[in-house]
């Protein structure tokens, strides 16, 4: 079975985003909470080996690793009825069980102290996988656990698996004023953890909680949004951007043949995502007619994009890259239309110093799943204006670092123990990062650096 | 007085077509006997006479030698091919005469109860079949010259081409012989309509083509093919020459249509869901629903009408094709699961299972860059099967369906010439001819060079995003942007094919498959989609529109040339990053070679960019160069 996709969900944000994942996955393909085939899914012509391997006939294994430093949300999974989904050999919580602290320096600790134990999980899952293509993470970049025993996981990971394809889902916290996270050292953790993602991740999924919480309160017209809620959108999105995976046609059947065409340099794999349309649980669920355009206009909306960048007013940035995956009753003739039409109303500006184009992939839909909207669908966007994130997370990082704040919690670790270099090596690389995405937007990007 | 009456009584005997003591039939005419004693005006009077009776002469000589059994068996002069017509055409001749020969019997009875009737009286009653019998002599005549060369076909055409108008008692004549001849021919009608049979196969104008085994110009790898099993279509065809004029060639095509469909019909093997042929006499499937009859009762009523109806007949076989398309329908359709079959081809013709795709080219690409042969065929082969395994254990059906072979009018290597033979179920083979299939083979094989274009471009941004930790290095950088244009370029034109092409064509096919119920135009509409993707695929290099081909050419080694630049490019890339530590001359100045020819393609691409734009015409290449235009690139960034 080539192609075989491993998941890694670290820390307590990791691992609930994968958990609704992996619920979705089961709805999609038509497998109990236990596992078990369903009696009406055995015709199906999806392709569920890419996620999940088959113990026998009836049964199904996700190729999952569960990892935290704390018991809390892996109990949760442990006592809710997708306990007997997974592998119990793939369930990791380490012994000491007190967590990582919300500090990125002592989940790396840790990471590192265990990182034989995880590695013999990883191995024999990747052993037990025909042409295993590569794997995926879900974590947080805000915590402690997620972004730091996460840092340690995606530098081991590149050594250990050179030639494999990493992906990351990242979750970004949420900068809104109101809501601001507790955790008074996220801007550390987050420079910290965008060094990593920029120099080990192959491709790095944004989800970025600010907007996540914006579109549930605007789209959804969810006042205080649960986690639950939010992982729900996150999980779409992480489902639908493998549809072409698990529901193959003729393209994209692969993740690297997915991502490859959206990064154009090494370093400007981050994705923005938008999704379309959206609706809540108790809105009703009647069949609505949404058209491919409207769905290709909507996911060009900055309301509908699921990062929240900063206002560009000078319309400076560009995107270098867009792939619209629709799903649903989709005449083919209609998407031509619709590019036609975006063009001729100059709807997307495209980056000025080589060929881009809006490409689009139908994929189909899980025939088991009650679907609202006639056509949905997702953006997956490289767009330069997703510095403005890491601007931020920069501002947000020299406004603590300036006051030599909250430090005394990394000093305890051996890394940072006789000095801060490794802060500033990361700032560097996030400034790197944004002056190569803000290069992108200009003409000369092809000189830059030289 | 006496001598006149004799002279009577030997002129009806010579009326009756025999020979007389006065007068003898000589090279072919009756001629007076020495002379006889009568006036100039009464010499005349029997001229005329014995002119009639020269010609019934002929008539009888003709009917005689010809239809006695015993006699022309040996002797006929036009071979058995011709003899039921024949037969036919002299039976009537006989029947026509009938009249004439109860005019000579009154005629003697009258004669004999009044001796005193002049040969006046005999020219008046003989004279009224002047025009018949000579008519009919003329025909014969015809029939005559044509010799051995002659067929039913030309019987028909004297027959009917005879100038009867000025007489209406010969007009009659003619019809009736006419008729018995089209009795014969509505009787090997009905056996071909009904039961698709040939009843006398030398004297119909479908013919049966006796070559059988038409050797095939591909090497296969299984004998056990069942394309080549059914009869073919083409085993039947019309033979011009045998078609009278008066029967539209539409007509006839339409004829040779039902028995044909008849015979294949009758070949439905018995175990429709294997698909296998095992012809079983005995279980015959009923094709006309129990309308024969019907059918039957209709053609005898044209054959008893007393002109040959060929509208009621055009009527009839109007209305047997629609049945039997509608048969033809429902055992493709609902037995024979088209829809899912054109789904199995397209999977794996048309590489809609991209998965398989992929995996296929993984394994068989060490094979297939070499020069075909069997044993690499065997392998490619193997591989196939092993990628549709891989990707599904449930794809048994699809494990069966496909035979590799290589067409070998081309020796450069394996993928050049890679082909599939598909198995459909019966009767879908009307579909999926082998021509049909060539057409399939030659977008499988442009799609398989873009699929292989892709993975090679995929393999080296795998080694590029390798470098993420180094940054800047300048060589990379080109590489790295060479790289993206040309994935670019190959990305576009494979969504271009396989969505803005097949996906549509496709999609339109299968919507009008849904919306008719008569086989024929499921035929038509396949044709249509698998023309249009041609087209729009720029591999339509066979048509007969010069303009056409002529820009199809241009866009193809357009094309072309990309998808080989590219297998050039991402060889030399892979090479470079490995070697890219130490820095060589060679490769800088390579890459900006391989970046200029890029670049000069896309020039010619542009410039199709503003032809298209000229002419609203060429749809198909706008909406390719519309994906590969969607910020101005192209216009902008040409060496001009």
């Amino acid at each position: 079975m080539p192609c075989e996709m491993i998941t890694l969900q670290l820390g307590q944000c990791g691992n609930q985003v994968g958990f609704e994942f992996w619920k979705q996955l089961c709805l999609e393909h038509g497998i109990s909470p236990q596992g078990l085939l369903e009696n009406f899914a055995t015709e199906g012509h999806d392709r569920k080996d890419v996620f999940f391997y088959q113990a026998d006939d009836e049964h199904y294994i996700p190729r999952a690793v569960l990892l935290d430093l704390e018991p809390r949300v892996i109990n949760t999974i442990k006592n809710s009825e997708y306990a007997k989904l997974y592998n119990p050999e793939n369930i990791y919580v380490s012994a000491q069980g007190g967590g990582a602290g919300n500090n990125w320096a002592t989940g790396f600790h840790q990471g590192e102290k265990l990182q034989e134990e995880i590695f013999d999980i990883i191995d024999r899952e990747a052993d037990g996988s025909d042409s295993l293509e590569g794997f995926f993470l879900c974590h947080s970049i805000a915590g402690g656990t997620g972004s730091g025993m996460g840092s340690c996981i995606l530098e081991k990971l590149t050594d250990h698996f050179p030639k494999k394809f990493i992906q990351t889902y990242s979750v970004f916290p949420n900068l809104d004023e109101k809501t601001m996270s507790d955790v008074v050292v996220q801007p550390y953790n987050s420079i910290l953890t965008l060094k990593r993602l920029t120099l080990d991740a192959d491709c790095v999924v944004v989800l970025d909680n600010t907007a996540l919480n914006r579109i549930a309160a605007d789209r959804l017209h969810i006042q205080n949004p649960s986690f639950s809620q939010i992982n729900k959108l996150v999980s779409t999105i992480m489902s639908v951007s493998t549809a072409t995976l698990r529901y193959p046609s003729f393209m994209n059947n692969d993740m690297i043949g997915l991502i490859a065409p959206l990064i154009p340099t090494p370093r400007l794999h981050f994705l923005m995502t938008g999704y379309t349309p959206l609706t809540s649980d108790h809105e009703e669920t009647s069949v609505r007619k949404t058209s491919v355009l409207d769905v290709m206009r909507r996911l060009l909306q900055t309301k509908n994009m699921m990062v929240s960048t900063a206002p560009d007013r000078n319309n400076y940035h560009k995107y270098i890259s867009i792939l619209n995956i629709i799903q649903g009753e989709v005449d083919p003739t209609q998407v031509h239309k619709s590019r036609q039409r975006i063009r001729e109303r100059k709807m997307v500006s495209f980056i000025p110093w080589g060929p881009a184009t809006l490409q689009v992939a139908c994929s189909r839909r899980s025939p088991y799943l009650p679907s609202t909207h006639r056509v949905s669908g997702l953006m997956l966007a490289n767009h330069t204006n997703i510095s403005s994130l890491f601007e931020r997370a920069l501002l947000q990082y020299d406004k603590l670092r300036k006051r030599e704040a909250f430090l005394e919690q990394f000093r305890k670790e051996q890394m940072f123990e006789n000095n801060l270099d490794e802060l500033d090596s990361s700032r560097n690389v996030v400034q790197e990062l944004v002056d190569e995405y803000r290069a992108a937007a200009g003409p000369d990007y092809l000189n830059w650096g030289k | 007085m006496n001598s006149t009456y004799s002279i009577i009584h030997e002129l009806i005997f010579t009326l009756s077509g025999f020979d007389s003591g006065l007068f003898k039939f000589e090279n072919g005419i009756y001629e007076i006997n020495g002379a006889l004693p009568l006036t100039p005006g009464e010499n005349k009077l029997i001229e005329k006479v014995l002119k009639i009776a020269t010609n019934y002469r002929r008539l009888k000589n003709f009917t005689e030698d010809n239809c006695n059994p015993i006699y022309s068996q040996s002797t006929h002069r036009y071979g058995t091919n011709t003899k039921v017509y024949f037969l036919a055409l002299c039976s009537g001749i006989e029947e026509v005469l009938e009249p004439y020969r109860k005019a000579i019997v009154q005629l003697e009875n009258e004669i004999l109860l009044d001796p005193s009737k002049s040969i006046m009286f005999v020219l008046q009653i003989t004279e009224e079949y002047t025009v018949l019998l000579h008519l009919l002599n003329y025909a014969v005549d015809q029939i005559e010259l044509k010799g051995n060369d002659l067929n039913w076909c030309h019987i028909m055409e004297i027959l009917q081409s005879s100038p009867c108008v000025r007489s209406h008692n010969s007009e009659v004549a003619f019809k009736r012989i006419q008729k018995r001849c089209h009795s014969i021919f509505l009787k090997q009608l009905s056996v071909w309509l009904i039961y698709g049979e040939l009843f006398d196969r030398e004297q119909f104008f479908i013919t049966k083509d006796q070559r059988e085994d038409i050797p095939g110009e591909v090497e296969m790898v299984h004998i056990n093919s069942v394309a080549n099993m059914y009869t073919a279509y083409s085993v039947f065809k019309m033979n011009p020459s045998q078609l009278p004029s008066y029967i539209p060639s539409s007509l006839a095509l339409d004829i040779l249509y039902i028995g044909q469909t008849v015979v294949m019909i009758k070949q439905k093997p018995s175990n429709a869901k294997t698909g296998l042929y095992e012809h079983d006499e005995h279980q015959d499937f009923d094709i006309w629903s129990g309308k024969e009859k019907d059918y039957l009762s209709e053609l005898r009523e044209i054959e008893d009408g007393d002109t040959f109806q060929i509208e009621r007949l055009k009527l009839l076989v109007k209305s047997m094709r629609q049945h039997l398309t509608n048969v033809l329908w429902n055992v493709a359709v609902k037995d024979a699961d088209l829809l899912s079959e054109i789904k199995t081809v397209k999977d794996l013709l048309l590489l809609g299972r991209g998965e398989i795709v992929s995996e296929f080219i993984k394994m068989a690409n060490p094979i297939l860059k070499q020069p075909p042969n069997t044993s690499r065929l065997r392998a490619a082969q193997k591989s196939l099967k092993e990628a549709i395994c891989s990707v599904s254990t449930r794809d048994e059906v699809l494990l069966n369906k496909f035979i590799m072979y290589f067409q070998l009018d081309c020796d450069l290597t394996g993928w050049d010439c890679i082909a599939l033979k598909f198995q459909v179920k019966w009767p879908l083979h009307l579909l999926f001819t082998e021509d049909m299939l060539g057409k399939y083979n030659s977008v499988f094989r442009l799609l398989l060079k873009v699929r292989r274009a892709q993975s090679n471009l995929l393999e080296v941004w795998k080694r590029q995003m390798e470098d993420k930790k180094i940054r800047g290095c300048e060589a990379n950088t080109q590489l790295g942007q060479l790289r993206r244009n040309f994935q670019f370029v190959i990305d576009n034109l494979h969504h271009y094919l396989q969505f803005d092409v097949i996906e549509v064509q496709f999609s339109q096919l299968i919507k009008s498959i849904k919306e008719t119920d008569s086989f024929e135009e499921i035929k038509n509409f396949h044709c249509l989609a698998i023309a249009n993707i041609l087209t729009q695929a720029f591999l339509q290099t066979a048509l007969k529109q010069e303009g056409l081909v002529q820009s199809q050419h241009a866009v193809m080694n357009c094309l072309q040339t990309f998808l080989d630049m590219n297998f050039e490019f991402c060889e030399f890339a892979m090479l470079a990053i490995e070697g890219v530590q130490q820095p060589s001359n060679g490769i800088e100045s390579k890459l900006c070679e391989l970046e200029h020819n890029f670049m000069s393609q896309v020039g010619v691409l542009k410039n199709m960019l503003t032809i298209v734009q000229c002419q609203t015409s060429a749809l198909a290449l706008s909406q390719l160069l519309l994906r590969l235009d969607v910020n101005d690139w192209l216009k902008k960034n040409v060496i001009s």
